[in-house]
């Protein structure tokens, strides 16, 4: 089910409404139903692999934290998240790894071939792998405790708002709310459908209205000239962040409005004035994770510079791999290690430049921005030949530039971008300009009702499928 | 106190976005009965509120660029309007002649096709139409219902009902504005290079069917003109593709069997061997530019008129 979808527009109050109706002891199996039927009425038979996760991971927590020997729980943790991993392994990268085990082959004029490994991704696969077995480490480190019930662990697992595309919660913020009671707060709703409707500005009104040409353009890059595959470039820029940051926020909105926080996923990534900020403010809870379960336990920057250099480098080629199964991920990953240790040593070899005036941070801004934006090539490039024949072609071939839909569809998208944008640098600056927002409640009331009305009349409602659901 | 109230925020917001809802469908109607919209909706408007034409042209892109109606009245003695819209098919071209004729019957009308009018899948950009759901235009009803799925309950609020057509309704402002004067013809410029000539002889596919449901989108549009007393003339203008079959090229004989099953003339000069070998009186493949248009029409004018008395005969 996606959050865009007519489905979702009758499952949402309803949910809304028996969740508070309930009493408080059948709420969490209520949750839990429906996160379940939310994921099911995609695959039904891919509801098992949650169900499995969440049994092994379960488990583990309880036997990591009953045995006293240290050994023991390692071995337990080891057996978890092998378990966990190779669920991952089998369904994301088993194609992409029997693929390059036969070319390998091949070269060496081998005439053996492995079997053909395409399986149908199950959606979320990538995200619920991640919060569970964060689980079970966290448990194993003693900074949990693990969860006794199984229904509030399911939930924990499967919990519909993010279950598909994070944010990937840890336990500490997520399990304890399950034991809350939520009373229903006016406040807390109205914010949520607050914090919903300017996710769905982003998803509907900008990525689903950029996807057109964005497909049109790198799918087709042969047809196009460098012109148009900038604007292409510029606009995939922001389609991912609207696609994926619309569809976090509204998981929030979604969360908040049955009583539940979770993590702020995006803050404004492309107002980073330098890569390190970009990726504090960009997907914060995948990059929190990395942080903590590859990073530092590689040992992180308490250490030689070259062992530093080489734990970010390979921490980001693993985070690119996590997104998908293919050399442009990896590619992607990699110039995003490049472009950290670039960034470490400028800090280490030379002087500190302080920026001051706001021209500097606009400066750096933009730079950040135009180097993030060509890193998009090979994160959205069909394959690796592809994204260097764009790249060549940007810079070589101009021309006049492809309409697409239309200029009409073309400036529409771009005062969509530009009414982001200025949210965005109003919140960074922390201007006190508030409409959704405003303490009055009237202003704040008509603003989002005349947010709402813009959305019904320039949102596109063909239902893109979110990005990220192919992670 | 305060959260009980905000307990009916909720209520008050969709109270809200439904009164926007109400006032944003007053103004458009009110605004577009005063003012003209631009592009296609001005047309589209135009044929079905006010056109009073002797001589309608219904067709895509290709018709819009490709007939030029000052040209035929001099020529026929008739009044003209070309009614071609961008990327549209046959479920439209049955909407558009649906409502002019619920309104007045022209005396002919030339309905432009495409190669692969019969054959295309899906019903174009038929939501163009959809700030005319629910007027009472059955045709335009029954598309909206079937292209939008589900989703068509939202058809009943105007601000769905203009959904992107509204912003391109204000964008297109900025755009130069299709000018009515014109007739409807709008004139390609000569491109810097010709195009080059496709051949898709050899792609011809013997396996290829019509679409049954633009089969049936077709014999309504000859039913309603029937029933009205308007003489259809079925054409089809000159491209600068090779199609295949020589000179019956295979999708054109579906639609030449339909039209001699129905009594229906049909002038085909998509496959005319004088534009074939003349790439300078193109925009691009399917599309002819100024000059090509005006030579175009010109010859096309003695075969109408041909049909014309052929079908005033009868």
């Amino acid at each position: 089910m996606l959050f865009n979808s007519l489905h979702f527009l009758g499952f949402f109050p309803a949910v809304c409404i028996l969740y508070r109706i309930l009493p408080q002891k059948y709420r969490n199996l209520f949750l839990l139903s429906a996160s379940y039927y939310f994921y099911m009425s995609w695959k039904p038979v891919y509801g098992l692999l949650i169900l499995f996760s969440s049994l092994v991971t379960w488990i583990a927590g309880i036997y990591i934290a009953k045995q006293s020997e240290r050994k023991s729980q390692k071995r337990m943790l080891i057996i978890s998240l092998i378990a966990n991993f190779a669920v991952l392994f089998v369904f994301k990268y088993a194609g992409f790894f029997s693929s390059l085990i036969n070319q390998t082959l091949g070269f060496a004029q081998i005439r053996m071939q492995l079997p053909p490994m395409e399986l149908l991704l199950p959606i979320g696969i990538s995200f619920y792998t991640l919060q569970v077995t964060a689980y079970v480490i966290d448990v194993f480190r003693g900074e949990i405790k693990p969860e006794r019930n199984f229904l509030r662990y399911a939930l924990f697992a499967a919990f519909f708002p993010q279950l598909v595309a994070g944010p990937i919660e840890r336990a500490k913020n997520l399990l304890p709310q399950f034991r809350q009671e939520h009373r229903f707060d006016g406040n807390e709703f109205i914010d949520g459908i607050k914090t919903m409707a300017w996710g769905y500005f982003m998803k509907l009104c900008i990525a689903d209205r950029l996807a057109p040409y964005v497909d049109a353009v790198f799918n087709n890059y042969l047809m196009h000239n460098g012109a148009s595959l900038l604007l292409g470039t510029f606009f995939f820029t922001f389609q991912i962040f609207c696609d994926f940051a619309g569809y976090s926020l509204i998981a929030l909105g979604i969360a908040k409005c049955l009583g539940f926080n979770l993590t702020l996923n995006f803050k404004r990534p492309y107002l980073s004035p330098d890569i390190k900020s970009f990726w504090r403010r960009w997907h914060c809870s995948l990059s929190s994770w990395f942080a903590d379960y590859v990073y530092i336990p590689l040992g992180g920057n308490r250490c030689p510079l070259y062992r530093h250099l080489f734990n970010l480098f390979i921490t980001f080629v693993i985070s690119g791999l996590w997104h998908g199964a293919n050399w442009t991920f990896l590619i992607w990953g990699a110039y995003h290690g490049l472009l950290m240790l670039f960034y470490v040593l400028k800090n280490r070899l030379l002087p500190k430049i302080k920026i001051h005036s706001p021209f500097q941070t606009a400066i750096s801004v933009f730079f950040t921005l135009i180097i993030v934006m060509f890193g998009w090539i090979f994160f959205r490039a069909n394959d690796v030949e592809s994204a260097f024949s764009i790249i060549k072609k940007i810079f070589t071939e101009p021309g006049m530039l492809y309409k697409g839909n239309g200029i009409p569809d073309i400036i529409l998208a771009l005062f969509c971008i530009g009414l982001l944008m200025f949210k965005e640098i109003k919140d960074e600056m922390a201007w006190n300009i508030h409409l959704i927002h405003n303490k009055n409640e009237v202003i704040s009331l008509i603003s989002l009702s005349l947010l709402i009305s813009f959305i019904i009349l320039s949102a596109d409602f063909s239902g893109g499928a979110f990005i990220y659901f192919q992670f | 106190m305060k959260n009980n109230r905000r307990k009916y925020s909720i209520f008050f917001l969709m109270a809200a976005v439904a009164i926007i809802d109400l006032c944003f469908g007053i103004f458009i109607d009110s605004y577009s009965a005063k003012h003209p919209l631009p592009g296609d909706y001005l047309k589209i408007e135009y044929m079905m509120k006010s056109s009073d034409e002797d001589m309608l042209i219904i067709g895509s892109s290709v018709a819009i660029n490709a007939y030029i109606p000052q040209i035929m009245e001099d020529s026929l003695g008739l009044t003209c309007f070309n009614g071609g819209c961008n990327s549209q098919t046959l479920p439209f071209y049955q909407c558009m002649v649906e409502g002019i004729l619920s309104r007045y019957s022209p005396a002919y009308i030339v309905l432009s096709m495409r190669k692969d009018d019969l054959f295309d899948e899906g019903l174009g950009f038929i939501n163009l139409l959809k700030p005319y759901y629910g007027k009472g235009y059955a045709s335009i009803d029954y598309f909206l219902d079937k292209q939008n799925g589900r989703k068509s309950i939202f058809l009943h609020s105007n601000l769905y009902r203009y959904n992107t057509i509204g912003c391109r309704i204000l964008l297109q402002y900025l755009q130069s504005v299709e000018k009515i004067s014109r007739k409807g013809f709008v004139p390609h410029a000569v491109p810097k290079y010709p195009p080059s000539l496709i051949n898709q002889y050899a792609y011809a596919s013997p396996d290829r069917r019509t679409n049954p449901e633009l089969e049936t989108c077709f014999l309504k549009i000859v039913d309603l003109c029937r029933q009205s007393g308007v003489r259809l003339i079925v054409t089809s203008p000159p491209l600068y593709i090779k199609l295949p079959g020589q000179g019956n090229p295979y999708e054109f004989s579906a639609l030449e069997n339909l039209c001699k099953a129905h009594n229906i003339p049909f002038i085909n000069d998509s496959q005319s061997a004088f534009f074939l070998s003349r790439p300078d009186l193109f925009y691009d493949n399917s599309h002819l530019n100024y000059f090509g248009s005006e030579i175009y029409t010109n010859r096309f004018i003695d075969e109408l008129k041909e049909k014309c008395v052929e079908l005033s005969s009868k």
